[in-house]
């Protein structure tokens, strides 16, 4: 499954790119633990005092969604997203980087397109004025931080993409 | 060509790309994004990614999923799988293959408050594998108990699979959860099973250890008490309907963070680190869902769900055959893929497949079976040749021990799932039988 052996630390090449990506991740990590604690104190609101945070709901997936864009980047660099490499392993390693390369270039491309057609879908909600239901806030915040987060990943495509061929070709 | 063939067509170049090492997400995305094109045109499917993945994203049921990895990955930092283990240990270490049934009995209790198979197996390989070790266990059994034991991290609820389900099959998470304890315990004694079998035949895999005081089993008894804690926690929050499932994982993560604070020698690090693991976790699991979005929407736009179900329905074969036929497909698909790709591909096709079938189960009934059996025989590609995640983590944590050794060791543990598949095949009640029993 979709799951992941625990964190080897050092995974990174250690670039400032490498660097900035693990920095949003932790970012986004508190986010996701900001969003817990919303949620908790919600709760324990709604029990004890009778009195919820109004439309906690919504500031804890807009949470969320920020948090989670912001630790695409970082898995793309430590090559988390999971690939089949049954058929590929009798292959020699400068053709396994060369479909690495391919999918890299892939990944760059849909992160690319997502992130195009994403400013215009967040320019849209602002156009016309969406925004949520109870807390009323717009619906197009998020977007500040999505966005720029799948173009970091476009770009984090790319580098990877630039890392796979200068494997193969032994640079 | 009619749109079904090609649904098809693009089905299968999303395999052939993921065949040829494009991450699962993004054969998905590519073959999901050119086959709408295809069949409806650009204007539609660029119209879907304004918004698409944003509500992928912000989906307010998928909260729950880094909540809970937040809870097993701080719950692994906490020494939490340690005291799980030496627990279990107090009271089989003294059997033959003793330390194999503990680890066991450690995975099934870190199931219980983690909601993935690799982190389970990982982590309880950490502790295990140097006491296997040390008693001179055999490394095929070692290994193989602690990739098998691993799978009981998905089965036993909280289950991030599960709840993927649960959604596109629009079932009632708790409910799901609840059901899936009963063939949870079943899978955990069937393995402790498999390790006494094992062990008898070949008494030199797993010899016995000493045995521990009632003093001795009382203190490692109070250590299981912080995993209990978060369990009743999270799972009784859940059922006594305090909290909603997004709910309890967030009281979860934070009562682990908590708990946490407790383990001697926990520093800052260990925190970030978790959150780190959390972040490669979730982000990988989120690209696939999107993925899935854009390849789901295609293959609803190509009709070859429905069709396929038609002629399913049309061909005459007993439900109970197509039934088997499914879980087949599922055998041979895990072999090659994750099991939460499998699901988000499948579901939306085998779904409605089963649901048009006859059974002798209510609508309800008939969905909860589905997906437990689904998910077990879902779980057990985890521990498959070629393709076996959990064989794969757990041998490059057990140095020294060949692939092919861990993958014969796994072998009891297969045979074991055979038959507890054919006993939930026999007897769905075992499924939804504790939910009617519960009333929930």
């Amino acid at each position: 499954m979709a799951e992941l052996a625990p964190d080897s630390g050092t995974d990174l090449p250690g670039t400032r790119l490498d660097r900035l990506c693990r920095w949003l991740a932790l970012l986004g990590g508190l986010l996701l633990a900001a969003a817990a604690l919303v949620t908790v104190v919600s709760v324990l609101g709604r029990y004890f005092f009778n009195d919820a945070i109004a439309g906690d709901i919504e500031i804890v997936t807009f949470l969320t969604a920020m948090a989670v864009s912001l630790f695409l980047p970082y898995c793309q660099l430590r090559r988390g997203n999971v690939i089949v490499d049954v058929f590929t392993e009798n292959a020699g390693p400068r053709t396994r980087a060369l479909l690495d390369a391919l999918g890299s270039l892939g990944l760059a491309v849909a992160a690319g397109v997502i992130a195009w057609r994403m400013t215009l879908g967040g320019w849209s909600f602002r156009l016309y004025g969406d925004e949520t239901m109870v807390l009323r806030i717009p619906s197009w915040w998020p977007f500040l931080v999505v966005v720029p987060c799948f173009a970091l990943l476009c770009l984090c495509g790319l580098v990877t993409l630039k890392r796979d061929l200068a494997e193969r070709s032994g640079w | 060509m009619s749109n079904p063939t090609i649904g098809a067509l693009f089905c299968g170049l999303m395999l052939l790309l993921m065949f040829i090492r494009v991450p699962i997400a993004i054969a998905m995305l590519l073959a999901g994004g050119i086959g709408y094109v295809t069949l409806g045109g650009w204007t539609p499917f660029l119209a879907t990614l304004k918004t698409g993945p944003f509500f992928v994203l912000s989906n307010d049921s998928f909260t729950v999923i880094p909540l809970f990895l937040l809870m097993g990955f701080l719950a692994s930092r906490a020494g939490i799988s340690r005291a799980l283990f030496a627990g279990a240990n107090a009271f089989f270490g003294h059997l033959r293959g003793g330390l194999c049934m503990a680890a066991i009995g450690g995975c099934a209790l870190f199931g219980a408050i983690c909601g993935s198979s690799l982190a389970t197996a990982a982590t309880m390989a950490q502790v295990a594998l140097p006491e296997m070790r040390r008693y001179g266990y055999d490394g095929a059994l070692a290994t193989g108990t602690l990739a098998a034991g691993g799978t009981l991290g998905i089965l036993i609820p909280p289950s991030i699979p599960l709840i993927v389900y649960a959604i596109l099959a629009e079932q009632n998470i708790a409910k799901l959860f609840l059901a899936a304890f009963l063939p949870g315990i079943i899978a955990a004694v069937g393995y402790m099973v498999a390790v006494a079998i094992t062990v008898r035949i070949n008494p030199k895999a797993g010899p016995a250890g000493p045995k521990s005081s009632w003093r001795q089993r009382g203190r490692a008894t109070l250590g299981l008490f912080p995993a209990l804690l978060i369990f009743v926690l999270v799972l009784g929050g859940i059922y006594s309907g305090v909290f909603t499932p997004t709910e309890a994982a967030a009281f979860g993560a934070l009562g682990t963070a908590i708990i946490a604070l407790f383990k001697p020698g926990i520093r800052l690090e260990d925190y970030l680190r978790s959150l780190l693991e959390t972040a490669a976790a979730t982000a990988m699991i989120f690209m696939i869902l999107i993925g899935a979005e854009v390849f789901n929407s295609f293959m609803a736009l190509s009709g070859l769900p429905q069709s396929l179900a038609a002629d399913i329905a049309g061909s005459g074969l007993s439900p109970m055959t197509v039934m088997i036929l499914i879980l087949l497909v599922y055998l041979v698909l895990g072999c090659l893929m994750d099991s939460l790709s499998m699901i988000l591909l499948t579901i939306p096709i085998f779904f409605p497949v089963v649901m048009a079938l006859d059974y002798g189960l209510t609508q309800e009934q008939t969905a909860i079976w589905f997906g437990i059996i689904a998910l077990i025989v879902v779980e057990v590609g985890l521990i498959t040749p070629p393709v076996g995640m959990n064989v794969f983590v757990i041998n490059k944590l057990a140095e020294g021990v060949p692939m092919r050794r861990t993958f014969i060791g796994v072998v009891p543990f297969l045979l074991s799932d055979v038959v507890r598949v054919a006993l939930l095949l026999s007897f769905p009640v075992l499924c939804y039988g504790v939910i009617d029993w519960v009333g929930f």
